[in-house]
C-alpha cells in the first residue's frame, strides 16, 4: 500500500484490431494532463485521510489509502450532468470534472473513492461534506435524497428531519445540516385519510 | 469583510472567452494588492479536455470600497505597455459547504485602447480554506 500512489492504472481503449479481432494497438483514455491532475488529487486525498477527523473507520481509511493505487481510472463522458461515476473498482471522470477548480476536483475524486470502497451515496456525500466542507464539497442534490432514504449508509446514520449525520460509532460529522435536511420526507404511517 | 487570500474561479467575457482565474489578494485598509492569472483550456476537442494553459499573469494594485456585502475593486493590471484599468463590482457571500466565501460579480475593462482580449464580463471566485 502506498499513499499517495506512486503508480495508477488507466483504462485503455482499443484503436486497432487484428484480423482475428484481438487488439493490436490501444491508447489511454486519459491524457497526460488528466493523469497529472489525478495524481495531484490523490496527494491531497492521502493528506486529507490523515487530517480529517474520522474516528475509528479504520476499514474505510485503509481502503481509501489502497484505492488510490487499486482503482482503474477512466476518462470519458457520462450522461446528463454527471461529472463522475464509480462502477466496481473503475472510476470515470468527465471533462467537466477536470474543468472544476482544484479543490472541487479533489472532492469529486474523494467522493468516488468512498463509493469504490463500498460506500453508498449517503456515505460519499457525508464524508465529502465533512472532509471538504469549505474546500470543494457541494451539498447533496434532490437526486441524492431518495438514495439516502432507500440505501442508508454503510458507515453513517442520517437524520432526515434535522440533517444530522453521525458515524455508526456516534461521531457527529461536520456537515452543513441544513443541506442534509430531507426536502420531501416520507409521510408518516397511519394509512390513508378514510 | 476580509478579501485577503487565494481566490480561484472562472470568468466569462463579452468577447466569448471563458477562462479559469486565480488571484491572491492582500487587503490593507482600502488598498488592495496582489496578482492575477488567467488560464485557458489548452484544448477541448469534443470530450478531450487536456488541461489549463497559463495565458496571462499580472500584478495588480488598486482600491477597495464596500457597502454591506457589496464591494467595488478598482485596480490596474500591469499587462502590456501600460497598466489596464479594471473595475470589479461584486457581492461577497457565504459559500458553505463548497467554499468559505464566494465573490460573485461583473468586471469592466475601462481602458478600451489596450488590446488584452477581455472586454468585460462576469466572474465568480471562491476562497477555499
Amino acid at each position: 500500500m502506498s499513499c499517495p500512489a506512486q503508480t495508477i492504472r488507466i483504462r485503455t481503449r482499443c484503436v486497432e484490431t487484428a484480423w482475428h479481432g484481438g487488439c493490436v494497438s490501444s491508447v489511454r483514455t486519459c491524457s497526460q494532463a488528466q493523469i497529472d491532475a489525478i495524481f495531484v488529487a490523490l496527494d491531497g486525498i492521502c493528506a486529507k485521510i490523515d487530517s480529517c477527523d474520522l474516528r475509528g473507520l479504520n476499514d474505510l481509511k485503509d481502503c481509501l489509502r489502497n484505492t488510490s493505487e487499486n482503482v482503474v481510472w477512466k476518462c470519458g463522458t457520462l450522461g446528463d450532468s454527471i461529472v463522475a461515476q464509480t462502477s466496481g473498482n473503475e472510476i470515470t471522470l468527465t471533462p467537466s470534472a477536470f474543468g472544476s477548480t482544484t479543490s472541487r476536483f479533489e472532492a469529486i475524486v474523494f467522493h468516488e473513492m468512498v463509493h469504490a470502497c463500498g460506500g453508498t451515496e449517503l456515505d460519499s456525500e457525508a464524508f465529502e461534506n465533512h472532509c471538504y466542507r469549505g474546500a470543494g464539497a457541494t451539498a447533496p442534490t434532490s437526486d441524492d435524497f431518495p438514495k439516502f432514504r432507500d440505501d442508508g449508509g454503510r458507515w453513517v446514520n442520517w437524520n432526515g428531519s434535522t440533517g444530522s449525520v453521525t458515524t455508526k460509532d456516534g461521531q457527529t460529522l461536520n456537515v452543513n445540516t441544513a443541506a442534509f435536511v430531507d426536502p420531501s420526507p416520507p409521510s408518516g404511517g397511519g394509512g390513508g385519510w378514510f | 469583510m476580509n478579501l485577503s487570500g487565494n481566490w480561484e474561479g472562472k470568468l466569462l467575457d463579452t468577447s466569448g472567452s471563458a477562462a479559469r482565474v486565480t488571484t491572491s489578494l492582500k487587503l490593507l485598509k482600502n488598498r488592495v494588492t496582489g496578482d492575477f492569472s488567467v488560464y485557458f483550456e489548452s484544448a477541448r476537442d469534443g470530450c478531450d479536455f487536456t488541461g489549463w494553459k497559463l495565458a496571462q499573469t499580472a500584478p495588480m494594485s488598486g482600491t477597495y470600497t464596500a457597502r454591506g456585502d457589496k464591494l467595488r475593486l478598482k485596480y490596474k493590471l500591469e499587462i502590456g505597455s501600460k497598466p489596464v484599468d479594471v473595475v470589479f463590482q461584486a457581492r461577497i457571500i457565504n459559500a458553505d459547504p463548497h467554499a468559505r466565501r464566494a465573490l460573485v460579480g461583473s468586471y469592466t475593462v475601462t481602458d478600451k485602447e489596450q488590446e488584452i482580449g477581455f472586454e468585460g464580463g462576469v466572474c465568480l471566485l471562491w476562497l477555499y480554506r
